[in-house]
């Protein structure tokens, strides 16, 4: 081998293509006429590339077009849109496009549920979630009431129990009191006593003297919401959500589930909340051993 | 000759531009028209890159999908023909790349289909071209030299067929490709060289 064969193999390509410059292609030209081994590798290229150039076309199958035009009629939305975004021509990251969707869903879920279905979704545990009420928002579970009626909510799905009943109920809220009561135990109660609370132990009434002269007094929202913890907790129910007015900081709102043997003490109990602005629904006959949802809207103080 | 060579492409090229803004009006038989225009050599394309007639099959229908979604984007800077190539150059790589791809594709399944040695003309035999000893003959050099381009690398691959299979220029490759001169250069003579050095005995 010459000492110059390997620079000129290296050009046989270009060589062939006649791509090199007229200096370089006779200095390619006088070699291949005195060396037999390049001039072996130039002949064997060649034929390689005139084998090449001779490889008949294959006519595309018959059917190629009806396909393509198939697939375009099927293309579904989710390729158009993807072609559409073209993250890959803009350089989008589909990882950053599916953190994005995370994060839009995040705010959605947010947004979307009151704080108090939140926080039972945040807080899973043994199949009960935790029911953590706000105290700023929810006056009625003051320190005196630790022990508050409604503290858990049994996860739908961890029961099994048919969906109970579901009854909406509208009340106006009353606001005010005529009377300077004081509450007495109920085995010295006597004629002329109103009945206006209980606790769970005992009965409680309030006396109230008809003859001294009382100013009308409003009732504070912290007096409202502990008044609906009493009822909640007199008739075993479970209080899944309880929403106040912005604005005035009474209870607007409320959702609560309870036995539906408890259901008529409930509405006799709403007596000392307010006026219930329908006459109350019946329960359908046979649904005694099931219960009631309850869904109640408190009117908002004027 | 050359000339009339450049003056073809010139007229093809108008005609392809005719074809796109009539499509872009929203004409859609104008597509077809560019489809059968050009099946057969985007089909001889990946049927030489990928060495399988029906993963060509495939791929020549995902180039037309994706250039009937892209052709109402076309700007006219480019002629459509490298704009086409360009596309199935690429489809066929990302082909070679796909793990699905890289999982149905075996030693067993590059021995070619009947299909793919339908190209090969046999020629210069003793027995003369057509008669069975030569056909067979010519089916094997076939199959060594295709198995011989799938085991280039893509690049080297991409421009050995755009060159000396399909005859392109190496403006035409470069503007495809986008490869500069001397890269297409350098990657055409190795590509070459490696052939020669895997068939070049039997040819």
């Amino acid at each position: 081998m010459r000492q110059e064969c390997p620079h000129i193999r290296q050009l046989l390509s270009e060589y062939i293509d006649c791509t090199l410059d007229s200096s370089e292609m006779s200095r390619v030209t006088e070699h291949l006429h005195v060396c037999g081994d390049c001039s072996r590798s130039h002949e064997a290229l060649k034929s390689l590339i005139i084998r090449m150039g001779n490889i008949r076309p294959v006519e595309a199958p018959d059917d190629l077009l009806e396909k393509i035009n198939d697939r375009i009629k099927g293309q579904s939305i989710l390729d158009r849109l993807r072609e559409a975004l073209s993250f890959r021509r803009i350089g989008f990251p589909v990882e950053l496009a599916a953190f994005a969707a995370s994060a839009i869903l995040l705010l959605f879920f947010f947004n979307f549920f009151p704080p108090e279905e939140k926080d039972i979704f945040l807080k899973p545990g043994n199949g009960k979630a935790e029911l953590v009420m706000d105290r700023d928002s929810s006056p009625a579970q003051t320190a005196e009431n630790q022990s508050s009626p409604v503290q858990s909510v049994d996860s739908p799905s961890s029961e099994g129990q048919t969906n109970p009943h579901r009854i909406e109920i509208k009340l106006a809220l009353s606001l005010t009191t005529q009377d300077e009561a004081v509450p007495i135990p109920s085995q010295n109660a006597s004629y002329g006593n109103s009945l206006i609370g209980s606790t769970p132990d005992d009965i409680y009434l309030w006396q109230t003297d008809n003859d001294k002269k009382t100013e009308k007094r409003v009732i504070s929202p912290d007096e409202v919401n502990l008044k609906i913890d009493e009822i909640v907790l007199s008739v075993e129910g479970k209080e899944s959500s309880r929403e106040n007015d912005d604005v005035s900081g009474y209870p607007a709102h409320l959702t609560l589930e309870i036995p539906a043997v408890n259901y008529r003490r409930f509405i006799t109990r709403l007596d000392g909340l307010g006026a219930l602005q329908a006459p109350p629904p019946t329960l359908p006959e046979g649904s005694e051993n099931g219960s009631v949802l309850i869904q109640m809207d408190l009117a908002p103080p004027q | 000759m050359n000339d009339k060579l450049d003056n073809s492409k010139s007229q093809d090229q108008k005609d392809d531009f005719t074809l796109i803004r009539a499509f872009q009006r929203g004409e859609k038989a104008s597509f077809d028209a560019l489809v059968l225009r050009y099946k057969d050599r985007i089909f001889n394309l990946c049927l030489r890159f990928l060495g399988d007639y029906h993963e060509a099959e495939d791929t020549t229908q995902d180039v037309f999908l994706k250039t009937y979604n892209s052709l109402k984007r076309f700007r006219f800077e480019s002629s459509f023909f490298t704009w086409l190539y360009r596309i199935a150059v690429n489809s066929c790589k990302n082909k070679v790349k796909s793990l699905e791809y890289r999982f149905r594709k075996t030693d067993a399944r590059i021995g070619l289909s009947d299909e793919i040695f339908d190209g090969f003309q046999s020629e210069h035999r003793e027995d003369g071209p057509g008669s069975p000893a030569s056909d067979l003959e010519s089916k094997e050099i076939m199959n060594l030299l295709q198995k011989a381009i799938n085991s280039l690398p893509p690049d080297q691959r991409s421009v050995v067929i755009l060159r000396d299979i399909q005859g392109l220029s190496y403006e035409e490759i470069t503007d495809i490709t986008g490869f500069k001169l001397g890269t297409l250069k350098s990657r055409l003579s190795r590509a070459r060289g490696s052939l020669r050095e895997k068939i070049g005995d039997i040819l």
